[in-house]
């Protein structure tokens, strides 16, 4: 079965990618940083994907999935930034502790 | 299976990059370079479409970053006594996670692999799972101690 070692190195890259987009959403509040680490956290969901069809055989299915997270991934990161952008033109800094303030 | 490694190391180094970054231009650089190790992952995968959608979004998405982040505005705000705490509980946690696969990798792994699979001689993909399972923990520790340090620094730095 030579596609394991395939899989399980994407699996542990994508792993670690998943821990660094949690790392950078964790220890910030710019939302642009939370923003980048959604993105890598998506980056991470989409290779996970992609690499189980391709160590199964089913890789046209697999790589609808994968277009599919990473459009989704894209959409929501953009939803983010412009949440960031409405957040600074109320409040003058993109802190996600300020959301709250685009009620008023 | 080198090709994979190649471009998914490069994947990580640039995440790591785009994480850790201080400058959000550099960080939305280095999304950029990560979204282009990713696409040639894909393209290693045989999965070109999955690699032009991402090669296309991901390089839009680094421009959009790119933009926002050249206001003075975006710059990062200081740390209060919560953040210090989070700061704290993300290399514990990790530490634990790391410690948690190195020990119990190979038990996992037996108990992972179907026991029909197991009964046809299997000890080399039990050994190689156990192994990456390893590199895994280890990797989670030696990443969970350098946050630890850059923590402390940071504190050392900001008293």
């Amino acid at each position: 079965m030579p596609e394991m070692p395939v899989l399980y190195l994407c699996w542990f890259f994508s792993v670690m990618l998943f821990l660094c987009g949690i790392y950078c959403m964790m220890l910030s509040r710019n939302m642009l940083r939370i923003a980048i680490g959604a993105a890598l956290m998506f980056k991470a969901c989409a290779l996970a994907v992609i690499a189980c069809g391709f160590a199964s055989g089913n890789l046209a299915a697999a790589q609808e999935m994968g277009v599919a997270v990473i459009m989704i991934g894209v959409l929501s990161c953009s939803v983010i930034v412009a949440l960031a952008l409405a957040v600074r033109r109320v409040t003058g800094a993109m802190d996600i502790r300020n959301l709250d303030k685009l009620k008023d | 299976m080198n090709t994979g490694l190649f471009f998914c190391s490069l994947l990580l180094i640039f995440s790591l990059g785009a994480a850790m970054s201080g400058r959000m231009v550099m960080a939305a650089l280095c999304l950029a370079c990560s979204s282009v190790a990713l696409a040639a992952q894909f393209l290693a995968l045989h999965s070109p479409w999955a690699a032009l959608a991402e090669l296309l979004t991901g390089l839009a998405f680094a421009a959009f970053l790119f933009l926002c982040s050249r206001s003075p505005l975006a710059a990062e705000t200081p740390a209060t006594a919560e953040d210090e705490m989070r700061f704290f509980a993300l290399p514990f946690l990790l530490g634990v996670l790391g410690l948690a696969f190195w020990l119990f990798s190979e038990p996992l792994a037996r108990a992972l692999l179907p026991a029909q699979t197991q009964q046809h001689g299997s000890t080399g993909m039990i050994f190689w799972l156990s192994r990456w399972g390893d590199c895994a923990g280890i990797s989670g520790m030696l990443l969970a101690a350098a946050l630890a340090v850059k923590t402390i620094a940071g504190r050392r730095h900001d008293a």
